[in-house]
């Protein structure tokens, strides 16, 4: 799986746990309402979080605060079908860091992510 | 083994710790004594996005020296070894902007700058910006506030406490009262008005159970001058009815009451000698009868004419003659107390009503008008020596008890009589009608 595969979401969409938990990016996957279902394992690296303090959380606001805006959670919000790629900033480990981040979302598969790769 | 089963709790620990940091809905940032950022948890850096636009703050002070150039002065120069370098310092990061229709405030943080040690500084942000909003709100209101009591002349507006203590005080009281804030505030709102006014117990009380009351009267200003006043006064109700003060409006109509007064002026005095006309005097005249019917008083009535008047206007002309009954006029006034009335009834003929005057007084009365008189010295132009004059004085006298009070044109009429007989008598004298002659 790749961050710059244009078929991402499809893949994503049909992917198995296992398929987005060994990918070589951080995978964020949240229902619509943007409650966390999946945090893999490159995500919870880079963040220092082990999934299981984040999934049910709601991302935007108790997960992640810092993508509670325009740019990145008003997008999900304002999109049926999602697919945009931005650069961000994280502060991971309290420490900014570039990222680059992929908005995914479909409405009709019930499902949305937030791909992460460090720059 | 040990070591093992305590760094599992360890790194939970640390775990939670990171979201706790990640969550902080209030920026944190780690600096070195130059400002080069150690660590920051993302609210920091989300809201130094508008100073970072390549979304990374390597160093806080080089990122904010655009806005805040003193920054790094203030820190390097810092000689405390720990302590505040600045607190809640409000700086602007971005400007207010519209969105989708939505405004959206200017982005305003608090920069608390706090030194632990000589290398190592703790900053905290905070974003104000709703609050900064909010001020900004209420000043405007103030402003507008203050722009409308500020243009108004001649009105002050101020509060009472529900004790009616005055308890606000701005720059129209200031003005209409020539009464600083501090020499007002905490007293009664008698303090505002001439002493000899009623007390204003009964009007709050009254606006306290109307919900308002209106009331004219004088005011005093700081200098001690008195104008003229209407005064609203409104009680403020809360929400349950209880009131808990009252706005008071004060308006200065001096200007009004002084038109009002002119107007009434030149409407009932005669305009040559100053006493009142004939109309304004059948008008006291008639009030003063009421009371005397009321009360059973006595009520006297003097006609006064001036003696060979129209051989002063042939000899000396009318000039003279104008004199001649100003004279005559301000010499009467003088003698008279403040309840009696006297008009120039035509020509050369005045009446004086004496309220409360038996026919005894209004004879000694009488009697004194005339001598002052024929004291009068009226100077004459081109002429050392002045002219002197003489009056004829008739008076009557009602009421007292008696059966039948005469009316205001009878009393004249008997008094008339009189003089007529004055007159026959050789002038310069004083006679009395006959039919009251018991008093005199």
């Amino acid at each position: 799986m790749q961050f710059s595969e244009p078929e991402l979401l499809a893949q994503l969409v049909a992917a198995d746990a296992a398929a987005i938990e060994d990918a070589a990016f951080g995978i964020i996957g949240m229902n619509l309402d943007g409650v966390v279902t999946r945090y893999n394992r490159h995500e919870s690296a880079i963040s220092g979080l082990s999934p299981d303090r984040v999934v049910g959380k709601h991302f935007f606001s108790a997960v992640a605060p810092c993508t509670n805006n325009f740019m990145v959670a008003q997008r999900y919000e304002d999109s049926e079908e999602l697919d945009e790629t931005i650069d961000y900033v994280f502060t991971l480990r309290m420490r900014p860091t570039k990222v680059r981040l992929r908005l995914l979302k479909s409405a009709k598969a019930g499902r949305q992510f937030l791909a992460v790769e460090r720059v | 083994m040990d070591t093992a089963a305590a760094a599992l709790p360890l790194e939970a620990e640390h775990e939670a710790l990171l979201q706790f940091l990640y969550v902080c809905p209030v920026g944190v940032a780690q600096l070195d004594g130059h400002g080069t950022v150690d660590m920051m948890n993302p609210l920091a850096i989300q809201l130094l996005m508008p100073v970072a636009p390549m979304g990374v703050v390597e160093n806080l002070f080089d990122a904010l020296a655009g806005i805040e150039p003193d920054l790094r002065h203030r820190a390097e120069s810092f000689t405390e070894e720990r302590g505040a370098i600045c607190e809640n310092h409000r700086i602007q990061l971005s400007n207010g902007s519209v969105r989708r229709g939505q405004r959206t405030d200017p982005l305003v943080v608090a920069l608390t700058l706090l030194r632990i040690e000589p290398d190592r500084i703790m900053a905290v942000l905070v974003d104000v910006s709703k609050q900064v909003a909010q001020e900004r709100l209420v000043r405007q209101h103030e402003a507008w506030l203050a722009a409308i009591f500020n243009g108004v002349k001649d009105f002050a507006i101020y509060s009472l406490s529900c004790a009616g203590e005055i308890e606000t005080w701005n720059a129209t009281g200031e003005r209409l009262f020539g009464l600083p804030a501090s020499e007002v505030v905490g007293r009664g709102i008698d303090v505002l008005h001439d002493q000899r006014e009623p007390s204003w117990n009964p009007a709050l009380e009254a606006a306290r159970h109307d919900g308002w009351y209106l009331r004219e009267g004088w005011c005093s200003r700081g200098d001690g001058e008195r104008f003229w006043s209407n005064t609203l006064i409104s009680a403020m109700k809360l929400e349950e009815g209880e009131i808990s003060g009252f706005c008071v409006v004060t308006r200065d109509t001096n200007e009004r009451k002084q038109s009002l007064d002119e107007l009434r002026r030149l409407t009932t005095t005669d305009q040559l000698t100053g006493t009142l006309n004939r109309y304004a005097f059948f008008e006291r005249a008639a009030a003063e009868e009421m009371r005397c019917r009321r009360h059973g008083e006595w009520m006297s009535a003097i006609m006064i004419d001036a003696d060979h008047f129209k051989r002063v206007n042939d000899v000396h002309g009318h000039a003279v003659g104008d004199r001649v009954l100003k004279s005559l006029a301000t010499v009467c006034q003088g003698e008279l107390r403040g309840n009696d009335v006297i008009a120039r009834l035509g020509g050369e003929e005045f009446a004086v009503l004496l309220p409360s005057t038996d026919p005894a007084q209004a004879l000694r009365v009488a009697e004194r008008l005339r001598a002052q008189i024929e004291a009068l010295e009226i100077p004459l132009p081109g002429n050392e020596v002045p002219l002197r004059i003489t009056a004829s004085l008739g008076i009557a006298a009602t009421g007292g008890g008696a059966e039948e009070v005469r009316k205001i044109e009878e009393l004249l009429e008997m008094a008339d009589q009189a003089l007529y007989r004055a007159k026959h008598g050789g002038r310069n004298r004083v006679e009395a009608h006959r039919l009251e002659p018991a008093a005199l």
